[in-house]
Parts: C-alpha cells; structure tokens; sequence
C-alpha cells in the first residue's frame, strides 16, 4: 500500500472515534451526572446546566464509604504483593528448573484460569467459612488470589523464559545462589513485566464484585464496589445516582492515576523478550 | 598454574550419549583448544570442567582434587560465555563486580580488581555503561574482564569470538593471545574455528562424537594427523584425498595406482609399514592425502611422485595468493595453493600437477594414517 488516499484515512478516523466513543462515553456520562444535582439528573443533557460538587461531599463525608476506600486498598495491594511473591518464586520453578510434571502443572494453572467465578463461588465460601474468615478482608485477599495468581504465574513463566539461560549460568559461575539470580538478576530483568502482571492483578482485585459480595457482611469488610452497590437514599424507593455516580468516579481515579504513572513501563513490559545481553 | 584431569568421563542426556569415555589430562599456563565440528561434545565437555553439567560417569579431577560435585564457584574456574552473557540491567562495573561482591570482597578491593581488568582490556572508559549501550567487541572484552577480576586459576572460553565479525574477530584473537601471556594461567578455549586452534592453541584436542580424534600441539597435528577425520579438519583449504589401490610393496617403496591410471611411489620401510596391523596386502584400497601447498605445477620437477593432469574448475584470488580447484577426468578434485607471482590460471585451463611423493600422508581403508619418518624430513622445506 503506497499513501492512503484522504477518502480511506477520514473512514479510518471515523472508525477510530466511534471506538473512542464507545468506550469512553459511559465514564464520560457517569463524571457528568455525579457533577448534576436533583432532578436534573434524569435529564438527558449532556452538560449540566448547574455544575455542582455536593454530591462528592455526601461521599467524602460518609465514613462508611471511606472505611471501604480503606479496605479496597488493602484488598488490593496485598492480593498484588502475595500474588507477585508467590508467582515470581513458582514462575522461577516452572521456566528454570526442569523437574517432572511441570508441563502440567502449567496446563493446570492455565486451565484453572477459564473457570467462571460463580463455578467456585460456593466452594470457596465453604472454604472461608472453614478458615473463619466470613465478613474479613482477608477472606477476599485469598478468594482473589485464585484469580490472580494463576494469571500472574503464567504470563512471569513466559516471561522469564525468555532470559537466555547464559546468564543464569553465568551468575552461577559468579558464585550466585539461586536466591540471589532471582533477586538480583533476574527480578530487576523482569520489573516491566512485574509492574505490567502487578497492575492487572490490582485492577482485577480493585474492581472484583462477586466474591466481595458474597464473603462479607458489614461496612467493616466492605469493598467499594459493594459499597457503591449498597449505597440507599432517604427511602427503600429513592436510588441515589448523585452519589452512586460520584462514588464511581472517585473508585475510578486511582486506576487511572496507577496507569498514567507507570504507563510507560507498561509499553516496555510488553517487549521485554527484545531484551537480550 | 593448575592441573585438569577427566578420567574416563562420559556424559548422556536421556538415551543420548555425548561424551563417550574420555580421558584426558592438561597441565601448566597452557592454553588448550578443544576443536570439532559443531555437535561433536566440545562444548559439553566444558561444561563438565566448570560444573554446570555433572558427568554421568567418571571424574573430573582440578589440581588432584576430584570436583565432581563441587559447585562452579568453589572450582576457581571462570567463564566467558560465546552469547558474553553480561547482565543487562548492570553497568561495566557492576558485571565486572558482581562476583567479587558474592564472594564477600571489600568495597576498596573490588574497585581496585575491576580497574586493573578494565585497564587491562582498555574498558576503562566504558565503566558506567550498560552493555546494550557497547559494540560486539566491547561486550566480549567486559565479559572477559568479569572472569579476569576473580583470578580464576583455570579460564574457559566457550566459542567466545564466534559472534563478532570477521575483522574483530582476528582482532580479539590477538588480545587473547597477548592475554594468555600475560596472564599465565591455564586456559581452555572451545572453538569450531581450526584457524582459531591453530593461533591460540599450545595443545589442541580433536573431537568428534564425543570422543578425542587426536591431541597434540597445533603443527604436529598439521604435519602428522593420525586419521583421515584429523587431516581434514586441520588446515585450510583442506587437505586433498585420492583413492588408490596398492599394487607393490618393496623393501623401501610402497607403489600405489590411481583410479585415473597414475602410479606412485612412496617412500617408507618395512618397519614402518609392518606397525599397521594386520599389515597392508596388495590390493587394498587407501587414501592418499596430500596438503594444497604440497602440490607442484613444475611438470619437469625431477621430484618424485605422480603427474595428474585435469581442468581448472574454480579459481579464488585471495591476494596474497590464489586457490585454485582442479578437476581430474575420474572426477575427483585437487586444490593448490598458487603463489601470487605464479601466472593466474582460468577457468577450463588444462594442467598438469606433481603431487610430491615425500609430502603424502598415507592412510588405511580405516582411515587411520601410517606414520613414516622420510615425510617427517621433508615436512620442513
């Protein structure tokens, strides 16, 4: 194909905004509508025709929905860090030592991956109930760790795979233990991989809503997508979408504040394999 | 200085044997170049000296010691890795240093090794640089400076030029031949190269399948090869074979005829000749071997040995001088070496070539040589 003609690069834009669009419309209505007040909320326009940031400060004021903000947090950043720990060791076993059944084991890890949530939702509960951890946080950190760290281990033993073996062995002749190639070679090797693995194992654990909804009870456990879920207004009929929406909003911020910061490693991470000594 | 002993080492992955049986032992500030065609084990065997293979039977013996399970480090070995193998996200120093810094160095003696070896290997300046920010020979000579600074008692070299082009490689070729003197220790080199063998070697080991053809230092594996597999991977171009049946033995002349009807004579007595067992019948089909420098277009030469005539097939003009291939009418090829003063041939040219009698190595129809001192004398013109 030589130059396009203008006829084909306009139908390229075209196609390209109406994806933009697409996407970006829904978050686009939901700033709007948490910036509306009222009725005004049911309009249809898509500007407001009084600008108003009372419904950020009904959110910002209800500690309930703070302590959740709080316990998302933590949900997520230690599903992030154990998924991490634990993936980087096993990727570790599974891409550099050869021992039998590890081509199954992988074949496991992969498959358990496919498995829709609701398929282990009971077994699980009945796994928390076991271990006491109804209505705790830490009953979510281990509920998402069978979603991350499958995800996780597999795409690190990909990764690591791709460091040539030379410098494994050359380390080894240094006088390095395996310990010390893992952390120091090969772990500063792989950090574009780890942010890119670490920060879709925060995503799926910050916007995770089935499991949340299931192993807690009370505000004490809550994360912020059942909060938002939860929100009620002044009676069992009134759907409060100011706040609803405002509190979508805020839940949103972090993520994309996340994305922005390490976006550029994110790209990296992506061609990490081109990566050679 | 130390010594290296394999004793009877074999080495197999799964059913596959790659080493089969060798015994081989090397000593002093030599350096030995372990050479053979690609798949012939050469580089297993390496990695059986320094420990990143266990042998499957047999020792490995370091300075008396066997080292059998002894981890690489303990071995007081380093390596430099054909792929260099440098840690990417490390600058010079810290590559050059991450050893010394395992091994529990002070921060004033580490920074003193690593400038010695940068100095040494004129990598002084590149100190802060990471190795994606170095050229091919810049990255060989930080890889060779990270096994310099731990004063390994035994280097080993595992194809280490064989990606670098071809100018660079002559070049470091050089550098590691100062460094051997310099440095003093025993060196192990694994190259496919036989030029390289040739220059760097004091002894150099032939394998293929995983055993040792043939060891010894460079020139008496060039002058007197003790098989056919040997002869031909030892020299470039490579020697020239012809078939031929013997049809006399005489008390001091062995008389062998050419499948192209040629006779020649070759000198050797019967002592020499009865050290082949079962001894050689008339009849018998062997191979006589003769090197391209060893083969004279002087037709009138009154040298011995037998006059073939063919046509020029492929002519190389080297410069310096001119190989050149001929084709004989039973379809066999000689090359010869054509010195640049000679008159350059072409392309279909009919010649006539003496191949000189006192120079051919003979060989058995199992392709092992049989030895003779009269070419031993004419080996040095």
């Amino acid at each position: 194909m030589a130059r396009s003609s203008p006829l084909r690069r306009l139908g390229f834009g075209l196609f390209c905004s109406i994806i933009v669009v697409l996407c970006l419309f829904p978050f686009y209505w939901a700033m709007v509508s948490s910036l509306k007040s009222g009725t005004e909320i049911f309009a249809t326009d898509l500007w407001p025709k009084a600008l108003t940031f009372q419904n950020y400060g009904t959110i910002l004021q209800d500690a309930s929905f703070g302590r959740s903000f709080l316990n998302s947090t933590l949900v997520a950043l230690s599903t992030v860090g154990m998924a991490l720990l634990l993936s980087i060791t096993a990727s570790f076993a599974l891409a550099r030592i050869p021992f039998r059944g590890r081509k199954r084991i992988l074949l496991a890890i992969l498959s358990v991956t496919m498995f829709p949530q609701v398929a282990v939702l009971s077994g699980m509960f009945e796994l928390v109930r076991f271990f006491g951890l109804y209505n705790h946080c830490s009953a979510l950190i281990l509920s998402y760790m069978t979603i991350t760290v499958p995800f996780t281990a597999w795409t690190l033993t990909n990764f690591m795979r791709e460091i040539p073996k030379e410098l494994e062995e050359a380390a080894i002749i240094d006088g390095a233990s395996y310990l010390t190639i893992l952390v120091k070679i090969f772990l500063p090797i792989l950090s574009p991989a780890l942010v890119t693995t670490g920060l879709l194992a925060f995503i799926a654990a910050w916007n995770e809503f089935l499991f949340a909804l299931t192993f807690t009870l009370t505000n004490q456990a809550r994360t912020v997508p059942v909060a938002i879920s939860l929100l009620s207004g002044a009676s069992q009929h009134e759907l409060p979408w100011g706040n609803i929406m405002a509190a979508s909003v805020l839940v949103t911020l972090p993520l994309v504040v996340l994305v922005v910061i390490f976006q550029r490693r994110i790209i990296s991470g992506l061609t990490v394999g081109a990566v050679k000594g | 200085m130390s010594t290296i002993a394999l004793k009877n080492v074999t080495k197999s992955f799964r059913d596959h044997q790659i080493i089969s049986g060798i015994d081989l032992e090397l000593s002093g500030n030599a350096c030995t170049v372990l050479v053979g065609p690609s798949g012939c084990g050469k580089s297993t065997l390496l990695r059986l000296i320094c420990g990143l293979e266990e042998p499957t039977t047999g020792e490995v013996h370091i300075d008396g010691r066997c080292v059998n399970t002894l981890p690489p480090v303990e071995r007081g070995i380093a390596m430099v890795f054909q792929s260099y193998a440098l840690y990417p996200h490390m600058t010079v120093f810290d590559n050059m240093a991450f050893a010394l810094k395992i091994s529990g160095c002070s921060k004033t003696d580490i920074a003193q090794r690593v400038h010695k070896a940068a100095k040494t290997l004129n990598v002084e300046h590149l100190l802060d640089r990471k190795p994606k920010e170095l050229s091919g020979g810049q990255r060989q000579r930080v890889a060779i400076g990270r096994a310099i600074v731990r004063h390994p008692k035994i280097f080993l070299f595992d194809e280490p030029l064989s990606n670098l082009d071809a100018a660079l490689r002559v070049k470091m070729r050089h550098e590691l031949a100062r460094l051997k003197a310099e440095l003093k220790t025993t060196m192990i080199y694994v190259t496919h190269d036989q030029s390289e063998a040739m220059t760097l070697a004091d002894t150099i080991v032939v394998m293929r399948d995983g055993r040792i053809e043939q060891a010894g230092t460079p020139l008496s594996l060039y002058h007197h090869p003790e098989n056919l597999f040997v002869a031909g991977f030892i020299g470039s171009p490579t020697m020239n074979f012809l078939k031929a049946i013997v049809e006399k033995i005489q008390s001091q002349y062995l008389v062998l005829r050419f499948d192209s009807g040629e006779t020649l004579s070759i000198p050797i007595t019967r002592a020499e000749l009865s050290a082949r067992k079962p001894s050689l019948s008339l009849g018998e089909t062997i191979t006589v071997g003769i090197r391209p420098e060893d083969i004279k277009e002087e037709v009138s030469s009154t040298e011995d040995g037998a006059i073939f005539s063919g046509k020029v097939s492929l002519v190389e003009n080297l410069g310096n001088e001119t190989h050149v291939w001929v084709t004989l009418p039973g379809g066999a090829t000689l090359n010869l070496r054509q010195a640049k003063k000679d008159v350059p041939h072409a392309l279909g040219q009919e010649v006539a070539l003496l191949v000189r009698a006192a120079r051919c190595h003979i060989f058995d129809p199992q392709g092992k040589a049989i030895q003779r001192t009269q070419k031993e004398a004419a080996c040095s013109p």
